[in-house]
């Protein structure tokens, strides 16, 4: 990294935590700290809530699993402007009227404390996990490219949020969050730009676009049903739309966002907005990841892009035999360039025919490499006994790295921390207010007053120290992006049924609910460990069970399961 | 101007701006579809 590369990424960090500090001044009452004043306007909302979505594993997994994969990951989120819409006429007008500070708050209302508790406890759980994989990845960033121990990293990351989080509060956070969207768009904007710009000077972005296509990684749209495929169109849609139900509509770090709305109206707009932007902003940055495989295509790329594994190969007796891999390898890739350039030159030559062949050249040679570069994946396997290796959150880096001019490295990596900043600050600021509204506030009876904000300090900097702390773990999970999404899918269709019961089931009382739910928890445990089943499918699954074990209770579980007529 | 809770800025009523919200997915799948289609 060059001087001009640090002077941005500080420049940016410090701007951040500046003007979180600045804008998040003045948090005198309880109310104060976790409401943010309720007087946020609808655009302020809505660059929160995505940006408390948008963790730096956006910039890492993303790229990487459509430079693997191609686009069909964009389907995931297909579901998100149905939720916003749904969430948008039931649970935002409901949660307003009630003046709740907590998502949880409601269940008490309708079930009682122990349904709130258990909802509130799920979401402790998961969240503070997540939130400690969401800050490992810049982690794992610096500690690839600079080689600064994990340890360090995670601390000061750590230290930078808490800094604004802690002292100003819900405020702090949604302005803070502004100002990352601005350093994210530029960031990515840039070195799609750059990427482009980058190409071989006879290879234009529709050659460039066309030599991925032909190589699949613009499958965007899956419209084939199964169950154990993780992103077409229909698991996206619906087992997308409750997955996004639940996160929007019950995950205190989302609800918090437009709960601080000055109106229900700016609330919504804040959330639908969020609904407009998330899907193109998904496929941009997957097609970011595509320019770089077309990048590649003409450039050398390496067997690996993970150093890590490839260096404890090259320490052990397998060494010799990668190396031969990689050559091998690098002479797969040279016949794949000359193919690419092959299928450029007859597509400016316009002869359909010979775009055909040259089309069908460059697949062969693909599937060529590919099979070369799976031999030496089993050789960073037998060197790395059970470790599945996975370089998809290295290959962005690794091109932003060696291929993008100074200036804007340091940039991209201010966008990869902002990103990390904006989702844990959201995250431990709801896992505090969850821990003072719905642990200290209900259970110890404390006052809303002045002693609330330092209650909420305190919760706020634990639950950060705590998330640091797991983070310490995330090493050893695979891709991260899925391992956030799996994991919230585990709970996620559990605390959606909750709340869809306690909204749409009026004969359903408080100890079936908690009751149905701890079953339906369990019944998605099981899947997810007995079963193939894709993750997304969990979300409907954990909600139906829910629903339907708490309205079969209702009947058949005597006089207690049923609601007062009156 | 304050808004009132009634209606979005926007399109006149809540229902003008879901049909929005949906038109916009819509457009997104049949594009991204397009765009999968022209360029494999």
């Amino acid at each position: 990294m060059s001087r001009l590369d640090w002077f941005v990424l500080g420049g940016a960090l410090l701007f951040v935590v500046c003007w979180g500090l600045y804008k998040g001044r003045g948090a005198t009452t309880g109310e104060g700290y976790i409401g943010g004043g309720r007087d946020h306007r609808w655009w302020l909302i809505g660059l929160s809530i995505i940006a408390t979505q948008t963790s730096a594993i956006t910039f890492l997994s993303t790229p990487g699993l459509a430079y693997v994969d191609g686009m069909r990951f964009v389907q995931f989120y297909f579901g998100l402007p149905l939720a916003a819409i749904v969430l948008s006429i039931t649970a935002l007008p409901l949660y307003h009227r009630l003046k709740v500070s907590t998502a949880y708050e409601i269940l008490e209302d309708r079930f009682d404390l122990k349904t709130r508790l258990l909802a509130a406890g799920l979401f402790l759980i998961q969240r503070s996990l997540a939130v400690g994989i969401t800050i490992f990845a810049p982690a794992l960033v610096l500690s690839v490219l600079l080689g600064w121990s994990i340890h360090a990293n995670i601390l000061l990351v750590g230290v930078l949020v808490m800094t604004y989080t802690v002292v100003g509060g819900t405020r702090a956070v949604a302005w803070a969050h502004s100002s990352q969207m601005v350093i994210i768009a530029f960031g990515m904007i840039l070195a799609g730009v750059m990427t482009a710009h980058r190409l071989p000077a006879h290879v234009s972005l529709s050659d460039a676009l066309h030599v991925a296509g032909g190589l699949g990684r613009l499958n965007a749209i899956d419209t084939r049903f199964d169950l154990n495929n993780r992103y077409n169109l229909w698991s996206g849609l619906i087992g997308g739309f409750f997955l996004m139900l639940s996160y929007f509509g019950t995950d205190q770090s989302q609800v918090q966002r437009y709960l601080a709305g000055s109106s229900l109206a700016q609330g919504r707009l804040g959330l639908l907005l969020n609904g407009m932007v998330k899907v193109p902003l998904q496929f941009l940055i997957l097609l970011l990841g595509v320019l770089v495989f077309a990048f590649y295509q003409f450039n050398a790329p390496p067997l690996f892009f993970n150093p890590g594994p490839v260096k404890q190969v090259m320490a052990g007796p397998d060494a010799p035999a990668y190396r031969a891999t990689e050559a091998e390898y690098a002479r797969a890739r040279a016949v794949q360039r000359q193919r690419a350039e092959a299928f450029v030159a007859a597509r400016h030559g316009g002869d359909a025919s010979a775009i055909a062949a040259t089309k069908q050249q460059l697949q062969q040679a693909q599937a060529e490499s590919e099979a070369v570069r799976v031999k030496g994946l089993a050789i960073i396997e037998k060197a790395n006994p059970g470790s599945h290796p996975s370089d998809i959150n290295y290959i962005f880096l690794a091109y932003v790295l060696s291929s993008l001019p100074a200036g804007l490295v340091g940039l991209v990596l201010a966008a990869v921390f902002s990103g990390s900043m904006s989702s844990m600050s959201g995250e431990i600021s709801a896992l505090g207010a969850t821990t003072v509204v719905d642990l200290w506030r209900r259970l110890i009876g404390g006052s809303r007053g002045a002693r609330e904000v330092w209650v909420g300090r305190i919760a706020t900097f634990a639950w950060g120290c705590f998330a640091m702390a797991f983070a310490e773990y995330a090493a050893r999970l695979g891709s991260l992006i899925e391992a956030v999404n799996i994991l919230g899918s585990l709970f996620y269709g559990t605390i959606l049924g909750i709340f869809i019961t306690a909204f749409y089931l009026k004969r359903v009382r408080g100890g079936t609910a908690f009751y149905a739910a701890l079953a339906a928890e369990a019944g998605v445990l099981l899947c997810f460990k007995f079963t193939n089943i894709s993750f997304l499918w969990y979300n409907l699954i954990g909600c139906l069970a829910v629903v339907g074990l708490a309205w079969g209770f209702s009947w058949f579980g005597g006089p207690d399961a049923v609601a007062d007529p009156a | 101007m304050p808004m009132t809770d009634g209606a979005p800025p926007i399109l006149g009523t809540w229902r003008r701006l879901y049909l929005l919200v949906l038109g916009e997915l819509l457009l997104c799948i049949l594009g991204f579809r397009l765009f999968s289609w022209i360029f494999s």
